[in-house]
């Protein structure tokens, strides 16, 4: 679906115009080359991703050992126990894939769980623990995909415009203005033609 | 011969009306009756008809769950151990009113864990212990603003010796030396109370029993936590009745694979005689639970053979303990949504 955009049809214009078409064409590669590193980077994220169902097993089969735990305890004792469980720390950071900033979260210390008094509490304190880490790495892996996703729709919106309109709609302006380059060389040559014919007419 | 037989009134009296009480206690069928309501509100509308009745129907419907039921049922222990405390003659009062402390115990060890990890505690988190049979300013402990004033709040108690770990905490920075040092107290006052009763032998049979198996649950769970050795030794109990130092000490330092036989040289050897699996894996919650499980029907054979002696109440103050424990658990279980099976599995029946 191309249009031509209403420009004088000069040789000046032409020029300008194939210009902007081999710019253009040079930058739909590029950001066509974005696009590929962007859905490889994806689908790296995806296949951590997947992994979830596993881990939602693993939080299940904790959870159960929390129940365990909460049902012996009581509340407000096993939360006293939760208490003497070290915190854990993380830092989050941004760096950029293909110029979009994706968060990156280092886990700089693991929660200390030696403290914790009862062999029940420690016990779904030993299953929880590892798994905290491994849901922030997962929610860490899907903040990535959501904002390079988002990239990807952009580009590739910007890929498709490039391909199904501008690059048409210059290429037709292109070939329009040659047209009538054309028309006005044959109007040219044919009234030169005439011309001459007139002369020769006036002479003889 | 005749005269060595008898008995002080003080002990006869709360040895009867111990017998009594027992009747108030919810029957191991009861319990299993419980187990098997299907819902939440069905176990509030059976706890609305025995001894809880009037606490229960305290408490705003909206209110009405696990959390409230627990402070119910511990607040029901507390009212059991310190009516034994009251109605007690002179001559056992003071072992009575020190057993109970182990309530006072578990007071601290909660607002010390909160105060460690930095957050704020009510009272109504604590069992509710009269005033006038506790020298520990619990307010005061809860309010401070950090552990070090909450431990120095110990001071005047008999619980001073905790401020001297301090450094040890700071160290280590965890509240289990205190949790240790608690306990080597509380034992150690029941243990020189023992000496004053008539029937020494046998209390100190049912008191050292608990004392040192608590002392091994203790030794195995800090085992499977790789913690120094200074560390563990500052978090168990002090005091040994048929154990001996060295045992632990091997029990702690030895490889895993032999833990289970220098549990089986011990006096206690009984208790973890098909635990094997369990002692080798670590996992100290089956094995406390086995323990508490034997003590639980090794405290209801007391109870049938020794109906006329101190033994009685002792075990009736245990069955207590272990109602408040079942029905946390029932209550607290059945609102998670546990299935029958597995509340059986973490009940002591």
């Amino acid at each position: 679906m191309s249009f031509v955009v209403r420009v004088a049809a000069t040789k000046g214009v032409l020029l300008r115009l194939r210009e902007q078409l081999g710019f253009i064409e040079k930058g739909k590669e590029i950001l066509k080359m974005k696009r590929e590193q962007l859905a490889g980077e994806i689908n790296r994220l995806l296949a951590e991703v997947k992994a979830r169902g596993e881990l939602e097993k693993e939080v299940m089969e904790a959870y159960d050992y929390l129940k365990k735990a909460h049902s012996m305890l009581g509340y407000q004792n096993l939360q006293s126990m939760a208490l003497t469980v070290g915190q854990i720390d993380v830092s989050g950071l941004t760096y950029s894939v293909m110029g979009v900033a994706v968060p990156e979260l280092r886990i700089e210390k693991e929660a200390d769980i030696s403290n914790v008094p009862s062999g029940v509490a420690y016990e779904a304190a030993e299953k929880i623990s590892p798994l905290i880490t491994k849901i922030i790495k997962l929610g860490e892996s899907e903040a990535k995909i959501e904002r390079l996703v988002d990239e990807f729709m952009s580009t590739n919106r910007k890929v498709n415009a490039l391909e199904q309109i501008v690059i048409p709609s210059i290429a037709s302006t292109i070939r329009y203005i040659e047209g009538r380059l054309y028309e006005e060389m044959l109007e040219e040559f044919i009234r030169t033609k005439h011309v001459r014919e007139a002369i020769r007419r006036r002479r003889a | 011969m005749r005269l060595f037989m008898l008995k002080s009134p003080d002990l006869i009296y709360i040895v009867t009306r111990a017998h009594g009480l027992r009747t108030h206690l919810l029957k191991l069928e009861d319990i299993s009756a419980l187990i098997k309501v299907p819902d939440f509100p069905t176990i509030v509308e059976a706890l609305l008809k025995g001894d809880y009745a009037q606490d229960v129907s305290a408490i705003p419907s909206e209110r009405m769950n696990a959390i409230s039921l627990t402070e119910v049922f511990y607040k029901k222990l507390a009212d059991r151990f310190y009516f034994i405390v009251r109605i007690t003659g002179r001559s056992l009062k003071k072992f009575f009113e020190d057993y109970a402390k182990r309530l006072e115990v578990d007071n601290i060890k909660r607002i010390l864990r909160v105060k460690h990890g930095k957050e704020t505690i009510t009272e109504e988190a604590l069992i509710p212990i009269p005033r006038e049979y506790t020298t520990v300013n619990f307010p005061a402990m809860v309010g401070a603003k950090d552990l070090d004033e909450s431990v120095g709040l110990l001071k005047e108690t008999i619980y001073a010796s905790l401020i001297d770990k301090i450094d040890l905490y700071k160290r280590y920075n965890t509240t289990l030396i205190f949790e240790g040092a608690l306990e080597s107290v509380y034992f150690k006052a029941l243990w020189s109370d023992i000496e004053e009763l008539p029937e020494k032998d046998d209390i100190k049979d049912i008191i050292g029993k608990e004392m040192d198996l608590k002392n091994l649950i203790l030794a195995l769970g800090l085992k499977a936590k790789n913690l120094p050795v200074e560390l563990v030794e500052a978090s168990l109990i002090t005091l040994y009745y048929k154990l001996r130092k060295t045992t632990i000490t091997r029990l702690v330092q030895e490889r895993p694979e032999s833990t289970f036989d220098v549990l089986m040289g011990t006096h206690y050897a009984r208790y973890f005689q098909g635990l094997r699996d369990s002692v080798e894996k670590n996992m100290v919650s089956d094995i406390e639970h086995s323990i508490l499980n034997s003590l639980f029907h090794e405290n209801l054979k007391a109870m049938h053979e020794k109906p006329l002696k101190l033994a009685f109440v002792l075990a009736y103050l245990y069955f207590c303990e272990n109602e408040a424990k079942n029905m946390t658990t029932l209550v607290t279980g059945r609102q998670l949504g546990l299935s029958e099976e597995k509340l059986k599995s973490i009940l002591f029946l």
